[in-house]
């Protein structure tokens, strides 16, 4: 077996007495979806905070391909190839897709006398090419965001997330406020970010969307592992057996 | 043609520009005076130039989700600034430089209270236009200050006065001001922080935009054309009052929401900026022409401002309307 890309040990979190994370071992190997799952208040969000650096660990080692690091900032887990789309914050609903797409990393002049302007030719060329390649269906870079439907919206997060994302992608219910057609297109693009080589964190409720897309599924329950399954070899009832922590005997599944 | 029609309303500024053209037409129709050269640029141009240049900063500030009530009193306490140190005998250059250090002064504090302390952008800005009004009279215990007549002093003065090939110096300023800012928020990468500042400030974090640095940033912008405004009033004043500017904020926070700047963010375009001012300035002039009292100019200010919002619900229907 490969070693894995990135691997958490004995992350901890408090919050004053609450235990968000209580010693958490997780692994992420490279070109997999991983299903992260969990009942509201397991530590799901936490998790992937942790991983994506934007909060800091009250104990607990972070190894990227097999290195210590410290993430102690959104900026700095970018750095090293770790993008996340964010529950709900992913967009800017009045700057138009192609913006979106660069905020934060736009493209300048290279000439002395325009490196401090935008290059808006060259950002939705670009934007235009990664749209296209996943096959998002937008019609255009420049439709301010917040005109776009819920799915196309989400779409455009996940886009900038690829686009960027190096080695992992994290995303925290990428489909939770979506309907039946637009959850179907975001998964479908989590699919392709599989097949560029990309690992992927998935957090979701919905269990149907994990058994379709994860290789496997990670559970936490009252921030601690409650175990780790092969999707294709587990049982629904299973995971709903370690989520609530009811034990379903072989029987009943 | 509904096609064009309707990118045209889509246009942020063209509601503005629009309602700035009708409005125009009505005054010439009430006087014939109002649209030659002398009386629309050395009067309505002129009038509005201050509002419309601290316009500039407080539609930044708005655009990026804040607030600056105290654009006034930056104004005020900048002018004062200048005219004091002009009266210590110093000469322009200093005096243009502590003028405008008292503008962005106010900014800084602004920022620090927005960002550190984390108050309400009303609340804190509120504060400021106490503070920094008290202070002007204090240090002046409510005197003016008048410039002295030597070279610094004329020098000072044709700041206000001056003109070129008949377009008053303070146009000037305003059109400068309004072409290197409008660069500013369209083409460079600190614009579109700003509007996704306004727009998301919880994404922009998250997406490692450092916006305490921002929003320091644009208050001080904010403080900075504050205190051009008030400098060229000052100047075009001949004498440094303790009162000056008193209550300008309105017309500027009005003047910037009529051109179509968001109160909530995220939305808002220099030209509108520039053409809700000068809305205001052709109201204004309106009434001196048409001999109507100036209290007049209160109440059909407000009927502007409530038209202006209505457009902006209107036009954002339409927005969506397109979408779907
Ligand atoms: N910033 C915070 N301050 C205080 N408590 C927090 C904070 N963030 C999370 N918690 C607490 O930590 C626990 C885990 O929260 P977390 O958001 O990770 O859960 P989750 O698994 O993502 O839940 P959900 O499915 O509802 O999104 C909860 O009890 C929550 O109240
Ligand atoms: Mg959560």
């Amino acid at each position: 077996m490969t070693a894995p890309l990135l691997s958490l040990r004995g992350i901890l979190k408090h919050y004053g007495p609450v235990h968000a994370l209580d010693g958490v071992d997780f692994d992420l190997f490279p070109g997999e979806i991983v299903g992260l799952v969990g009942d509201n208040g397991a530590g799901k969000s936490t998790l992937v905070k942790v991983m994506s650096g934007a909060t800091e660990p009250d104990a607990g080692t972070i190894l990227f391909e097999g290195k210590p690091v410290v993430l102690r900032s959104p900026q700095e887990a970018r750095g090293i190839g770790i993008e996340t789309v964010y529950q709900d914050l992913a967009v800017v609903p009045w700057l138009d897709v192609e913006a979106n797409l660069f905020l934060g990393r736009e493209i300048t002049g290279a000439s002395w006398w325009n490196r401090w302007f935008l290059n808006k030719n060259a950002m939705r060329r670009e934007a235009a090419r990664h749209i296209a390649s996943l096959q998002v269906g937008l019609k255009s870079v420049r439709q301010p965001v917040g005109l776009l439907s819920g799915g196309q919206r989400q779409s455009v997060a996940v886009a900038r997330a690829i686009s960027w994302g190096r080695k992992v992608v994290i995303m925290d219910e990428p489909t939770a406020a979506l309907g039946v057609r637009e959850s179907r297109g975001v998964l479908d693009l989590i699919k392709r970010v599989k097949e560029r080589g990309l690992a992927v964190v998935l957090v979701s409720h919905n269990l149907p969307h994990v058994f379709e897309i994860t290789d496997r599924i990670f559970v936490l329950r009252q921030g601690r592992a409650a175990g780790t399954l092969v999707t294709h070899e587990a049982h629904v009832s299973e995971v709903v057996g370690l989520i609530t922590g009811v034990r379903v005997s072989a029987a009943v599944a | 043609m509904r096609r064009l029609l309707s990118e045209i309303v889509l246009v942020p500024w063209a509601g503005v520009l629009i309602g700035l053209l009708a409005v125009a037409t009505l005054v010439s129709l009430i006087s014939p005076y109002f649209l030659t050269l002398g009386n629309i640029l050395g009067n309505v141009a002129l009038y509005f130039s201050w509002f419309a240049i601290a316009g500039f900063g407080e539609a930044l500030v708005m655009i990026g989700g804040g607030l600056d009530l105290s654009v006034g009193s930056a104004m005020g306490f900048s002018g004062m600034i200048a005219a004091l140190v002009l009266a210590a005998g110093l000469p322009l250059a200093p005096a243009l430089a502590a003028g405008l250090a008292a503008g962005a002064l106010v900014g800084f504090v602004n920022g620090l209270a927005v960002t550190r302390f984390r108050l309400n952008p009303f609340i804190a800005t509120l504060a400021t236009l106490g503070i920094f009004r008290g202070i002007t009279y204090g240090i002046v215990q409510g005197q003016a200050i008048t410039p002295p007549s030597n070279t610094a002093g004329a020098a000072f003065a044709a700041l206000g006065t001056g003109a070129l090939a008949h377009v008053p110096a303070p146009v000037i300023v305003m059109l400068g001001l309004a072409l290197v800012l409008f660069i500013a928020l369209n083409h460079t990468p600190f614009g579109r922080h700003v509007y996704a500042l306004g727009g998301n400030e919880a994404a922009t974090r998250l997406l490692g935009l450092d916006i305490t640095h921002l929003k320091m940033v644009l208050y001080i912008l904010s403080g900075l054309t504050a205190a051009v405004g008030g400098i060229l009033l000052t100047a075009r004043a001949g004498t440094a009052l303790p009162d000056a500017a008193q209550g300008y904020e309105l017309q500027v926070i009005a003047g910037a929401i009529i051109g179509g700047v968001s109160l909530t963010g995220g939305q808002g375009t220099l030209p509108g900026v520039l053409f809700g001012a000068a809305l205001l300035g052709v109201i204004s002039n309106g009434i001196v022409l048409a001999g109507l009292a100036g209290y007049w100019q209160q109440l059909i200010t407000g009927l502007v401002i409530a038209a202006a919002a209505a457009l902006d619900v209107l036009r954002q229907r339409l927005a969506y309307l397109r979408a779907a």
